[in-house]
């Protein structure tokens, strides 16, 4: 595996991360799509396959979790709400899904990055952020499936401070991902 | 589950929370550790213990509206002895209970249901006597050789585990097995048995194995007649075991390993009969292959794993635990049918002021189904019946030809004669329950005038409101068209509270109305909005409480000896009939009236109008305290009512 391959994969990973954090809508129709995310994971698996064996295992989940993404994507705009949202039971097994799929991949990630003459430092804030993503996410999971009374500012509150952290962890993981990339420079610039 | 449609919900929901974990199962087969794989059965065990609908929550929203309809369309034609036509199926308990006896069965349903109880019965018993033997054939069994117990108790040793008490040697016996749960015995073949055989069972003794094996026994008992939980049993039991391999495997090294896998391989084609309240290692070839497979995936899974298995065994939990909320849609004004009738049902008043709001939109849209929501069960058969006939357009034009509402001109607007309902009035019965009289009155911009007027009782039945109407819906006309105020007024009904000190002769004529706001805003848009009227929502509001409460009072101060009137300031305040007067006075909500009749100034005879989402004052007061001065001597006094002005 060259480091052209790896610079490549994870660049995908850092975008994907993004695309999947953030949502810009005209009229229902998001411009920054997550299947669109889950698709350049989904490349990047197969980039980083030589690099680590396990990480082709996610392949089915991101497949998954990019059609759930997609048939959402389709019907925001065509019914007016997204499709597991109406149906909690796929819902949760979605989350659940999704919850698997984000721990492994950084678990992955973190490797890569404690791979020899690489960052430790990095690998470890790669777990350190692994570890508060999905403990933000299963907070947040909670808090839509619990009856608690949306309209209560004591609910509320800590919802919106939930999501900020959450939307913190992963601008964090991304930019992880982006400074994990300069570890692995290209071939040219090696011989330089 | 006191009867089959209560087991039905019950089994409907354990299957739904069955299915959810095999889906997740199979989709973390070869993900996560088989600790979660083993886990994870805990949340059906619990949902299995949990009554469904339990705290208003569901597993299958709409499916209780279904199983609903189906009850009362099946029951409708049965007079069960066990299930009571018109309350919805629910859950009490997750065990079959017989609160009121054992009585005949008065329809299939009832026997459909004692099958099941019995079956419950003879499985269990089945288990029971299945285990009884078993330990009357190891009472039978033979001592273990003193090197065969030394090799138990070595084995235990070496792995820091602790030895059985009792170990027995039955001859005949394919594998080893451990025994019950409350004096467990470790029960050998009588030839040479493995370490590593030992060993397996020895941490199923260790983990307590056979407690949840009569955990499983159980929930076949209970969901004897449904195939996914049996299925989810045999899964359980085969999750047991491949966990207990995990166990060994990770104490095993090397070679030790490829060697456990042959022994498991060995047991592939040896018969299988599991018994309730035994852990066996050998569990039939089918689920022998299962298992060698998990070894195969074998793994020391990485510790920091177990952050992603507990939250996904949390969001599960969570969600076949909790489920989401069980609130069924209220029937529009024309729906009809049997699934009508089921949301309407589920949907009966939880409240004086949602029954009221329920009855009065029953009366505008001539719905049987509302009417079957509230009145009460002597007198819902009627309004049942035509609740499951389909709708009738030719009928609907007659019964509006002779409407009331009609007679007075009111507007129709599909499906609902658009008029504001509210009550006047409502006086304690002594038995939990009020009456008054039902007004509807035109929508203010409507161009109509009279009003529609009934008596009515609003009553508690158990944890429900009905009611129930106490005379004709009568038409009082408006010939003048200057529309009739009810509030403060003579015209209206009124009580009277009266008291009387040395001299003085105190009356009080006091009129609450009470009514919730059920107009709709217009939703035309663009450039008609502004001449869109307000229309009537049609929906009642079953669990709402009254929204907004006008009084008025009207006050005479007479001589006793003379009759001579009196101009006086009087200060009421309502409270119970044996209440400290002055307490009631400073505490609560206290009004200040001069002398004055209902129908002199409104403004100046009233406190004004109030609103809010749960008004707590609902009825008439059953006294008025009341506080004045005369002469330099101030006067507290309790005033009862002695009139009622209908």
């Amino acid at each position: 595996m060259n480091n052209q391959n790896i610079r490549h994969a994870l660049s995908k990973i850092a975008w994907a991360y993004l695309l999947i954090l953030l949502n810009f809508r005209i009229n229902d129709l998001d411009l920054l799509p997550n299947w669109a995310g889950y698709l350049l994971i989904f490349l990047a698996i197969g980039q980083l396959s030589g690099e680590l064996r396990n990480l082709p295992l996610l392949k089915p989940f991101c497949i998954l979790l990019g059609i759930a993404a997609g048939v959402d994507w389709l019907a925001l705009p065509l019914s007016g709400a997204e499709l597991t949202g109406r149906f909690f039971l796929l819902s949760a097994l979605v989350a659940c899904v999704a919850l698997y799929f984000h721990f492994q991949l950084l678990t992955d990630l973190a490797l890569l990055a404690d791979g020899p003459g690489n960052a430790p430092v990095l690998a470890r804030r790669l777990r350190v952020c692994r570890n508060i993503d999905a403990v933000l996410q299963i907070a947040v999971t909670l808090l839509s499936i619990l009856p608690l009374p949306a309209e209560e500012a004591w609910v509320q509150l800590p919802a919106v401070l939930l999501l900020l952290f959450w939307l913190g962890a992963r601008v964090v993981i991304a930019v992880s991902l982006f400074v994990l990339r300069g570890f692995f420079p290209p071939e040219g610039a090696e011989d330089a | 589950m006191d009867n089959l449609w209560s087991f039905l919900y019950q089994t409907l929901a354990v299957s739904v929370a069955a299915a959810v974990l095999l889906i997740a199962k199979r989709l973390f087969l070869d993900k996560l550790s088989p600790r979660w794989q083993y886990g994870v059965w805990a949340i059906l065990a619990l949902r299995a213990l949990l009554p469904a609908g339990l705290l208003g929550r569901t597993l299958v929203p709409g499916g209780q509206v279904v199983l609903e309809a189906a009850r009362m369309a099946a029951e409708g034609r049965l007079s069960s002895a066990l299930t009571d036509l018109y309350t919805p199926a629910a859950v009490t308990a997750p065990v079959p209970l017989f609160p009121h006896g054992l009585p005949a069965p008065g329809g299939v349903t009832d026997v459909l249901f004692y099958l099941y109880a019995v079956g419950v019965l003879l499985l269990a018993l089945w288990f029971f006597l299945s285990y009884l033997r078993l330990r009357a054939a190891l009472r039978r069994g033979a001592a273990p050789a003193p090197e065969t117990l030394g090799q138990v108790e070595g084995v235990a040793a070496r792995y820091g585990l602790k030895a059985p008490r009792r170990v027995v040697v039955l001859p005949g016996l394919e594998s080893a097995f451990v025994c019950g749960p409350l004096a467990p015995v470790l029960v050998l073949p009588d030839r040479e048995v493995d370490d590593k055989v030992l060993l397996h069972e020895l941490l199923h003794l260790h983990h307590g194995d056979v407690w949840a094996g009569v955990g499983v026994c159980a929930l076949r008992c209970l969901h004897w007649c449904n195939p996914l939980v049996w299925i989810c049993c045999d899964r359980m039991q085969n999750d047991c075991e491949a966990l207990c391999d995990q166990r060994v495997l990770e104490r095993l090294e090397g070679e030790e390993r490829r060697a456990y896998g042959v022994i498991l391989l060995s047991m592939a084609d040896d018969r299988h009969a599991r018994a309730p309240g035994t852990s066996s290692m050998a569990n039939g070839g089918q689920n022998i292959k299962r298992r060698i497979a998990a070894i195969a995936r074998f793994k020391r899974y990485p510790s920091g794993m177990a952050l992603a298995s507990v939250g996904v065994a949390v969001v599960l939990a969570v969600t076949c635990l909790g489920g989401v909320s069980g609130a069924v849609e209220v029937p529009g004004g024309t729906d009809r049918g049997a699934l009508a009738l089921a949301r309407a049902q589920l949907n009966r008043p939880t409240t004086a002021a949602g029954a009221l709001d329920t009855y009065a939109k029953a009366i505008l849209c001539g719905s049987p189904v509302y009417l079957s929501m509230v009145l009460p069960e002597g007198a819902r058969e009627d309004a049942w019946q035509a609740g499951l006939a389909p709708h009738d357009e030719a009928e609907l034009e007659d019964a509006l030809d002779a409407s009331p509402f009609n007679e007075l001109g009111y507007r129709w607007h599909r499906p609902a004669w658009q008029a504001e309902w509210s009550v006047m009035n409502l006086l304690p019965d002594g038995a939990g329950g009020y009456t008054g009289t039902l007004f509807f009155s035109p929508l203010s911009e409507d161009d109509t005038y009279g009003i529609v007027y009934q008596q009515v009782a609003v009553q508690p039945d158990g944890d429900f409101w009905t009611v129930e109407p106490l005379g004709e819906l009568s038409v009082r006309p408006d010939p003048n068209q200057e529309g009739i105020w009810l509030c403060p007024s003579s015209e209206a009904p009124y009580t009277t509270y009266v008291t009387e000190t040395a001299n003085l002769r105190l009356e009080v004529d006091v009129q609450c109305r009470l009514g919730v706001d059920s107009t709709a805003s217009p939703t035309t848009s663009g450039l008609f909005s502004w001449a869109a009227s307000n229309t009537l929502d049609p929906v009642p509001r079953p669990h709402t409480g009254f929204t907004w409460m006008r009084d008025g009072y009207g006050l005479r101060l007479r001589s006793v000896d003379t009759g001579e009137s009196f101009a006086l300031d009087v200060s009421i305040a309502p409270m119970d009939a044996d209440s400290d007067p002055a307490q009631a006075l400073a505490e609560g909500y206290r009004v200040t009236l001069e002398p004055g009749g209902l129908d002199d100034d409104p403004v100046k005879f009233s406190t004004g109008t109030y609103h809010g989402e749960a008004l707590s004052l609902t009825a008439m007061p059953a006294a008025l305290a009341v506080s004045f001065n005369d002469g330099g001597q101030v006067y507290t006094c309790t005033a009862y009512p002695t009139e009622v002005t209908p």
